[in-house]
């Protein structure tokens, strides 16, 4: 199947690849089906691309490769969306917004997406930590 | 909008799941107990804003230069901490 993304042009997609989520993205109720394409080559980021509307996509990474110790607690009501009984089979990546010097990329911390790998499901999800960075560097070392 | 004035230790229907009650008025804090069916979310606002307006300019197309951006991305996580 083919789609157009805005970044990366025309792709050709495996539909049986295509994610659900049935609230959509926060702030993008409307558009449903997600699917991960590679982003950058040999990179851990990927493109988190709507499959109906071409210029909808985030950046996306796996948030325990800068913050090893990122935990959080699931919600019933995230639980029941993900049709989840435990973390087991989610997956957790967080999006990445990109500025004018890609060195000071930040990742949203509180509002990472989970997937249930197994049913194709997924969600964004607001974590209740204020600690919680909504623009946690991603490239910068922090200090210690 | 709806606008209702209640007192600490009233309460507000919505529908026939959802019970907001105020618990208690410490100044110019109110705190507020809300039940609700489990498949409901609930936030506070100014955080939800938050995140739609992260996600809002993290999908909102910017001239970036992509050779540093691609040097970046495939650095990281290759380095030992």
């Amino acid at each position: 199947m083919k789609i157009v993304s805005g970044r990366l042009g025309e792709v050709d997609i495996d539909p049986a690849k295509i994610i659900m989520f049935p609230e959509g993205v926060i702030g993008f109720p409307k558009y449903k089906r997600f699917l991960f394409l590679p982003f950058v080559e040999d990179s851990p980021f990927e493109l988190l691309q709507a499959v109906d509307h071409g210029n909808l996509a985030f950046i996306t990474v796996d948030p325990f490769m800068f913050v090893p110790d990122y935990k959080f607690e699931l919600e019933d009501h995230d639980m029941l969306a993900l049709q989840a009984l435990s973390m087991d089979n989610i997956t957790v990546k967080v999006i990445v917004n990109i500025p004018e010097d890609p060195a000071k990329a930040t990742a949203n911390m509180q509002g990472p997406l989970l997937i249930n790998e197994s049913r194709l499901l997924g969600k964004q999800i607001v974590l209740h930590d204020k600690a919680l960075d909504t623009k946690h560097g991603v490239f910068e070392r922090p200090a210690l | 909008m709806l606008i209702l004035t209640r007192k600490s230790g009233e309460s507000i229907n919505i529908g026939d799941d959802i019970i907001i009650s105020i618990l208690e008025v410490n100044g110019k804090s109110v705190r507020v107990g809300i039940e609700a069916p489990s498949s409901m979310s609930i936030h506070r606002e100014e955080i939800y804003a938050m995140i739609k307006e992260q996600n809002r300019k993290a999908s909102a197309w910017k001239e970036v230069n992509m050779e540093t951006l691609g040097k970046l991305m495939k650095k990281f996580g290759k380095e030992k901490p």
